[in-house]
Formats: structure tokens, sequence, C-alpha cells
């Protein structure tokens, strides 16, 4: 779904392809009988209505994001499936961390400074009782309480995780 | 007069045949239109750098930014 949904979008792709040097890895070629996983490889589509209706944010550690400042260190991971808006905005968000990469206290800040807007955000999702909108802003927390362990660390430590059930 | 029958009939099997043709050739055109839509839907994805050493690589020398996507599964399976 991110390559059907998320990276076919021309926004997102122009971001990627103008800003970051991207690359994916595929840490359980296993994971599919029968389906060896190689890049040409490609698996069943999903249905239009499925497309349509998967939660943002949903997916957990089946896909692990991380953004790098150039010499491969952590200054932004998001775990899960996003929808184009909510992506470029975690993008946006990244660019910002990166920007600040050189001065760990300040970036340590403004991950915490993020944490607590969310935080806030997610008591009056609660209030109004936006279940949708709740579960993503739950998603976005995790990521950041992560990402706050991880700061400036290199991620290979962290992209190899038991396969999460699929919804 | 049996002649002129024979040739009928086997004009329209002819026809038929060929309507036939036409019908598969047709929906066989429609499914490789859908085909290359469905391909142009998602050729629009960034510049993948594989494998994944390479693009460290090359984010370090030229000074830009990484984004590395770790999957369990291939970039198609729920991705």
């Amino acid at each position: 779904m991110l390559r059907t949904v998320t990276f076919s979008d021309p926004e997102v792709c122009r971001l990627l392809d103008t800003q970051f040097v991207s690359t994916w890895h595929n840490q359980a070629q296993d994971l599919f009988p029968g389906k060896p996983g190689a890049p040409g490889d490609h698996q069943p589509a999903v249905s239009e209505h499925y497309l349509r209706t998967f939660p943002d944010g949903a997916g957990g550690g089946n896909v692990r994001m991380f953004f790098c400042t150039p010499d491969g260190r952590i200054v932004h991971g998001i775990e899960g499936f996003y929808r184009p808006e909510t992506f470029l905005a975690e993008v946006a968000f990244a660019q910002q961390l990166l920007a600040v990469a050189g001065d760990p206290a300040e970036l340590r800040r403004r991950v915490a400074a993020r944490q607590a807007g969310l935080a806030g955000e997610l008591g009056t999702a609660e209030a109004a009782g936006a279940a949708q909108h709740r579960a993503l802003l739950q998603v976005l927390h995790r990521n950041l309480e992560r990402l706050a362990q991880r700061l400036l660390e290199l991620p290979d430590r962290y992209m190899v995780s038991e396969p999460h059930a699929i919804a | 007069m049996h002649r002129v029958f024979r040739s009928a009939a086997a004009a329209w099997v002819a026809a038929g045949l060929m309507g036939c043709a036409a019908l598969v050739s047709a929906v066989r055109g429609t499914e490789r239109a859908v085909a290359t839509e469905t391909e142009r839907a998602v050729a629009a994805t960034p510049r993948w750098v594989l494998p994944q050493e390479r693009a460290r690589a090359l984010a370090n020398s030229e000074g830009r930014p990484l984004l590395l996507v770790s999957l369990n599964g291939n970039l198609d399976g729920y991705c």
C-alpha cells in the first residue's frame, strides 16, 4: 500500500527525489511463502476497498521508515503505513529536525515539544470521541517515544523485528 | 443452387469467426489497457537507490539526507 498509495503520490515523489536519497530494504524475504521478495517481484494487488479503508498509521513494525542525516544517523522514525498527507507532514517534521541535527539538545527539545503537542491533541480527540483520529495520534505519539530513545543512533539495530500480524 | 447455399453458409461462418476474433481482440486490448494503466498508476514512485549500502554511500558523499524504508516482506505486499 505504501507503493500504491503513498509513494505513488506526485508530491511525495517530488519531495523525496529532490530532498533525500531513498532506499528500501526487505528484512523478511521469506515472509510470503513462494514469494522471494526480490525488488522486481510484486505481491498480488489489494482491492480498492482495502486501499480506501486501511487505517492511516496502521501496520506497525512491518514498515519502518528512518529519516537520517547524510552520515546515516536517525533524526526521525515512523512505523506503519501513512496516507500521503500524513506522510508529508512527517517528512516536513523530519526536515525541521535535520536542520538542527548538529545540536542534539535542540533536537531533543523539538521532539519533546511535538510529543507534548500530540498529547494535547490526543486529549481533545478523546473528548470528541474521534476514534480514527485518536488512533493515528496514538501511533504518531508512540513513534516519538521510540524516537526519543533512538535519536542520532545508526538505524541498523532497529531494522530487524518479528513480523506483525497483518490486519 | 446447393453451391449458392454452401457459399452463403461459408460466408456466414467466416463472418462469425471474424466477429469472434474481433471480440477476443477487443477484450484483450482492454485488458492490456487496464494493465498499462495500473502500471502507470504506480510507475511514479520515488527513485530508489538499491542496495541500501549504495544509498548510504551516496547520501554521505552528496551530503543529502537519507530515507531508509525497512520492510517485513517486499514493497508490494502491504506497502
